[in-house]
């Protein structure tokens, strides 16, 4: 299979670089795959999960937010925070999720109650991807 | 002449004072070269990120983009960030940079005025100004949740029209011997900012956004900002520990010019205090031998 040079970066380091050979992200409308020779794109990614084919193996990481650029050959996901599903703490989210879904109760104005539905976002795809179990 | 006893008391708190200063000198330069790596790589991530934007917004008609990043209105109030340290000890690293925020914060009819470190906000309440918000504990810790959380504050700031401009001033990490004051426009982006990218378009093709060319440009522009804030905490610290390196080294310059000095001196003291004692044994057993 063709494979492109796939790069995640973050602020803080290089999350990924090398080859792949499909990847999959979460946008505003959906899932979206990205074989090589995909049209040059600029997509914005959601807080979700990126799923990254090579040698064969899926794996899959936690990306929050940011966005992805294609060009024929040469991917770039840029976000500003990443893991890899075995990395996401499953304890901390749960805590992070009940956390959140108290606080958007008792939240005092719009703009806090955003931040905490952001918030829980982010522990409930942390956990969705924790827990996910693939099929090959 | 000096008391001898008094001189070594002098001699002793200097040594320590050296002691301390060194000490201080080699933690800063522990601390810096840890900042430098950081600061290394987020350079290479912000350069990929200018690159994208510049190339969506070569690609892109001026008209095509309704965005609110990329115009400047005039008028308006004009937010300043200040970078300091939160500890002295660093030379004129601090007040560098308040006499830069000064100085430009008079062009401005109002002023926002945010302080990020315990110096500043000091010097400036000298000054008669007390900031509209302040940030301590972090400016030797710079990290990637505190840019967020200012990125998201000076991007909140801007979108409901409380601030028209935004600046951040700070000290410019250039070599580890030389830094000096920046003040930078954060906001509004402007397009040409990003003309001195080496951009070298491969094809002309048009892109796909997805969803929509907007949203995508609302994602990137506050993204850039967390990097670009990022970039600027991580070089404050940088310069600030430099500078410290800078101010402890030549503090134990000193006091090793200051030991060498008491040492001469103790080393007099004594000599004359033996010739005096020989002086009066040979004047006493003379005058014995006379009687």
């Amino acid at each position: 299979m063709s494979t492109f040079l796939l790069e995640v970066i973050t602020p803080e380091k290089q999350f990924y670089n090398g080859d792949a050979e499909e990847i999959i992200c979460e946008t505003e409308t959906g899932q979206l795959a990205v074989l090589r020779e995909h049209a040059p794109m600029i997509a914005s990614l959601v807080v979700g999960e990126l799923r990254i084919k090579a040698e064969g193996a899926w794996k899959s990481a936690y990306v929050e937010g940011g966005f992805m650029e294609t060009e024929r050959d040469h991917v770039t996901v840029f976000s500003e925070f990443c893991e890899w599903s075995d990395e996401i703490d499953e304890a901390k989210a749960l805590a992070e999720k009940e956390k959140a879904l108290h606080n958007i109760k008792h939240s005092a104005n719009i703009k806090e109650h955003r931040e905490h539905e952001i918030s829980l976002a982010r522990s409930m795809a942390r956990l969705k991807i924790k827990n996910h179990k693939y099929n090959g | 002449m000096e008391n001898i006893s008094e001189l070594k008391q002098r001699l002793n708190a200097v040594t320590q004072t050296r002691q301390i200063t060194n000490a201080m000198y080699l933690l800063a330069t522990s601390r810096m070269k840890h900042s430098m790596q950081n600061i290394d790589y987020n350079l290479s991530y912000m350069r990929k990120l200018r690159f994208a934007i510049r190339d969506i917004v070569s690609k892109t008609k001026h008209n095509a983009l309704s965005d609110p990043f990329i115009e400047l209105t005039e008028g308006g109030k004009a937010l300043f960030f200040v970078i300091t340290s939160d500890k002295g000890l660093c030379g004129g690293y601090n007040t560098a940079v308040v006499n830069m925020a000064m100085q430009k914060m008079e062009e401005y009819p109002e002023t926002v005025l945010y302080s990020l470190g315990l110096k500043g906000t000091e010097l400036f309440a000298a000054q008669g100004m007390t900031p509209d918000d302040n940030w301590y504990g972090a400016s030797q810790k710079p990290s990637l949740h505190l840019a967020r959380q200012i990125g998201g504050q000076i991007v909140d700031l801007y979108d409901d029209c409380t601030v028209s401009e935004v600046y951040i001033v700070y000290t410019e990490y250039v070599t580890s011997t030389l830094q000096r004051p920046v003040c930078k426009r954060i906001l509004p982006l402007l397009r040409r900012d990003f003309d001195d990218v080496d951009y070298h378009p491969q094809n002309d093709t048009r892109l796909i956004y997805e969803p929509d060319p907007e949203q995508v440009y609302n994602e990137m522009v506050p993204q850039y900002i967390t990097g670009l804030v990022y970039d600027i905490l991580m070089q404050s610290a940088a310069s600030e520990n430099a500078a410290r390196m800078n101010a402890m080294q030549s503090a134990t310059r000193n006091a090793d010019e200051m030991i060498a000095k008491l040492q001469e001196k103790i080393h007099a003291a004594r000599q004359l205090a033996i010739t005096n004692e020989i002086t009066e044994i040979a004047a006493a057993t003379s005058a014995e031998g006379a009687v």
